[in-house]
């Protein structure tokens, strides 16, 4: 069982994502609903991982993901991302994302994703 | 989402938010029109999210339309924000439709729980905003980075080739690493970078094939390799690999002591490779680029559908004529004379689109025909002819297996073997020719050989052996009809069946598969010169241009592919042969159906069978039924494999394009009955099936 964050601007998406990470035997510690709250909330709750949207407003999940891995680098941060973002999921991984889910989640993929994190 | 969560726990949330989202967007796009350069980059990116978080969650939602309508208006913006496109008065417009339209899809999941509502019209004006000069633009670029490449590739080698040796003499070992991801992978290049970049951490990656920069730009399918470099073993490679997701399988390979000549020569001859695979897939990519923008896919069934729902029209536009017509109503009339038009070229629209080429289907011949003349030890020139020409989808499908029937006749029994050939006087190498053809209406295919040809006397003593004609009927038969023996059941022409043509369809099967479509064989032979079978198909089976005839006063249909010719016969030349009736056109025999006895069961029923004999007619048509007195009989004259014949009828009406409805259970074994159709009145009239027609 790992804490997790859970970092997504739709209340709709967190709750998906709680609902199968909740079912798996994992612990959601925290959600955060844009970058700069995702920083502030890793900071306090140090969780095991964090799933990080991408489009957010304020700051977004690249941005909050380099900010994160510059000041934790073992951070294990898992891209929440949508089919045609091949470019920022890219991205995302250089700025030091372990893995990515896709929208919309399926549970299995979600927690082989989150497992395989977690191992490294 | 797990299957066993309820999705409409969520309905409410995703609501919610997405009229929240909604107006998000909408309030961007106005900031938009209205905002100074750094504000309108601000409102893009406001509006772009929006549209992405509604994506994310009408995909979640398993909303199709709504995710689909996202992600198009997702794409414009994106033009936008890379600045590729300005934001003009008539993007922000078109966008507002988009937010509409979402609006509606969201009003119509809180109603009725689906968003199925028709998005086709936005999306196409969505990608016909797209820009196509862009695309040029990129693939020149692309072009040029891949140029760039390959010169950066040629240089790179040898430093690779000079690394290998180095970490060889320093004692590090060298894996070549397989990775193959799995087939479901999304974002491949994301998925390879982080294996890379976990193989990084364990050594020094000193090559990939595709190189990494191609890697990254996804230009590979699912494999990619890698050499690397380590102190560590192979578990630790292993394990580095394993924490990566959507890895299907791995192969490792310890590199070879004498890395330096064999990797040297290797590399060398990869980056050849390379190149060359470059350029083939460079020319590939523009050609396909092209396609993909300008084609979409759609199944069959889709267009089928389509098909039905254009047949529909057309019988409701004949029933609209109808009553324009018998209400005089001058407005509707001249309405429908527009409409009329429309529907006729959507119908030829809808059907040029189910129209391929017969290429598709011919490419597979020559290796067949190859095979089959090799194993035999024959010598074939084979030709094709007319491979553009087009078919209906579902009729080329159906005549695959003819068409090979017949060419496995040509290459079994018609070609023969080279010595016996030059005993004839003919080129060792005989030569068969497959040849599409367009003509009105129809289109043939037929198959031509120059082998030894048929052998009518053979064939009329084959019938008799077989018990299918007696040896006077046989003796009677022109060498034409002997030659229409093959197509019946029960026959084969070959002594032995061979390994190949043995098995399979007969050439009775042949003409029944071609006639169920509507079409016809024909065959035409001469001993020792050759056999030429020609399959004389229609363009398309849904819509077809039919005759209407009256045959005592009730209505039917022949399809105009059949019909050959219209004439009058005076009663007194109809004559009775074996209780048959023929009549004589132009010097030769006439065989004639007189439908009215027929379907004089489905017309009158109170005639019954004896009423409308034969015999009435001749003797001079003294009125059964509503049979008027006549002395001039209106004749049909029809094609079909067997030869013509005349269908006697009281009167031809008109000819009219009609829509083919199969028979229903009740008339499927109704001989002489192929489907039914609906007029314009409505009323339902049989489509006569002349290939079944007996001959009475």
């Amino acid at each position: 069982m790992a804490k997790i964050l859970i970092v997504d601007d739709a209340a709709f998406m967190r709750m998906m994502l709680k609902n199968i990470l909740g079912s798996n035997g994992h612990e959601v510690v925290g959600e955060a609903a844009d970058g700069v709250q995702s920083v502030e909330k890793y900071e306090q709750l140090k969780p095991d991982l964090v799933t990080m949207d991408i489009v957010m407003p304020v700051m977004d999940g690249i941005e909050a993901t380099r900010e994160i891995m510059q000041s934790y680098p073992d951070a294990k941060i898992v891209m929440c991302t949508a089919v045609g973002q091949q470019a920022k999921v890219l991205e995302a991984m250089k700025a030091g994302a372990k893995g990515y889910i896709i929208k919309p989640f399926q549970a299995p993929k979600v927690v082989e994703e989150i497992g395989k994190v977690l191992s490294s | 989402m797990s299957s066993d969560t309820d999705i409409s726990q969520y309905l409410n949330v995703f609501l919610e938010e997405t009229k929240e989202h909604l107006q998000m967007f909408t309030q961007a796009l106005i900031d938009l029109e209205e905002a100074d350069a750094e504000r309108a980059a601000e409102a893009l990116n406001k509006a772009f999210r929006a549209a992405h978080t509604i994506k994310g969650m009408a995909a979640s939602m398993d909303f199709k339309n709504m995710e689909q309508l996202c992600h198009s208006t997702e794409d414009l913006m994106d033009e936008l924000r890379s600045g590729s496109r300005s934001v003009t008065p008539e993007i922000i417009d078109l966008l507002l439709v988009c937010s509409t339209k979402l609006e509606e899809l969201t009003s119509s999941i809180e109603e009725t729980g689906s968003d199925d509502i028709d998005i086709s019209s936005v999306i196409l004006e969505l990608r016909s905003f797209m820009a196509e000069e862009k695309e040029e633009e990129k693939e020149e670029e692309e072009g040029k980075a891949e140029a760039e490449a390959v010169q950066k590739e040629k240089i790179t080698v040898q430093k690779e080739y000079d690394k290998i040796e180095k970490e060889v003499r320093e004692g590090r070992k060298t894996y070549e690493i397989k990775v193959s991801l799995d087939k479901s992978c999304e974002f491949r290049a994301a998925r390879s970078f982080l294996a890379l970049h976990n193989l990084a951490e364990i050594g020094e990656i000193v090559k990939t094939v595709p190189s990494q920069d191609d890697i990254e730009k996804e230009k590979f399918e699912f494999e990619f390799e890698v050499i690397l470099a380590t102190d560590a073993n192979e578990d630790a490679v292993k394990k580095a690999l394993a924490a990566v997701a959507d890895i299907e399988k791995v192969d490792i390979s310890e590199g070879k002591e004498e890395v330096r000549p064999e990797a040297g020569a290797r590399v060398a001859e990869e980056e050849k490779e390379v190149s060359k695979s470059k350029e083939v897939k460079r020319k590939d990519k523009g050609k396909e680029k092209e396609d993909a923008l300008k084609s979409v896919r759609i199944s069959i069934d889709k267009l089928d559908t389509v098909v039905n729902f254009v047949g529909e029209l057309v019988i409701s536009k004949g029933r609209l004529i109808q009553i324009g017509k018998e209400h005089e109503i001058e407005e509707l009339s001249s309405t429908m004379a527009v409409v009329e038009r429309t529907i006729s070229d959507l119908q030829y629209e809808v059907t040029q689109m189910k129209m391929i080429p017969v290429e598709n289907v011919f490419n597979r011949f020559p290796k067949l025909v190859r095979d089959l003349y090799r194993a035999q030890g024959k010598e074939v020139e084979f030709i094709t002819e007319g491979k553009e020409i087009e078919l209906d989808r579902t009729v080329l499908d159906e005549i695959v297996d003819p068409v090979v029937h017949l060419l496995r006749n040509s290459v079994d029994h018609g070609i023969e073997l080279p010595e016996e050939r030059e005993r004839k006087g003919k080129s060792r190498k005989g030569r068969i020719k497959l040849v599409a053809q367009r003509e009105t209406g129809h289109v043939t295919i037929s198959v031509e050989d120059d082998g030894k040809g048929l052998d009518p006397d053979k064939l009329k003593e084959k019938a008799v052996k077989r018990g299918l004609k007696s040896a006077e009927e046989a003796s009677k038969l022109t060498d034409e009809d002997a030659f229409k023996l093959i197509f019946m059941s029960g026959f084969s022409t070959a002594e032995k069946t061979t390994e190949v043509s043995g098995r399979g369809v007969g050439m009775g099967v042949v003409k029944t598969k071609v006639e169920a479509l509507g079409g016809l064989v024909d065959i035409q032979s001469k001993m020792d010169m050759g056999t030429k079978i020609t399959l004389k198909l229609p363009l398309t089976t849904a819509i077809i241009q039919a005759l209407l005839v009256d045959v005592s006063d009730k209505i039917y249909a022949i399809p105009l592919t059949n019909v050959n010719e219209i004439i009058s016969v005076f009663k007194d030349d109809i004559e009775t042969i074996h209780e048959a009736k023929v009549t004589i056109l132009r010097g030769s025999i006439l065989p004639l159906v007189m439908l009215e006895s027929i379907f004089g069961l489905f017309a009158n029923p109170g005639n019954g069978n004896g009423g409308n004999g034969n015999g009435g007619n001749g003797n001079g048509g003294n009125g059964n039924g509503n049979r008027k007195h006549k002395d001039k009989f209106v004749v049909v004259i029809v094609e079909r494999s067997e030869g013509r014949i005349g269908l006697v009828v009281d009167a031809a009406l008109e000819e009219q394009e009609i829509v083919v409805k199969p028979p229903d259970e009740r008339f499927k074994d109704v001989t002489g009955v192929g489907g039914f159709t609906i007029l314009g009145d409505g009323g339902v009239i049989p489509i006569l099936d002349v290939s079944t027609l007996t001959l009475a």
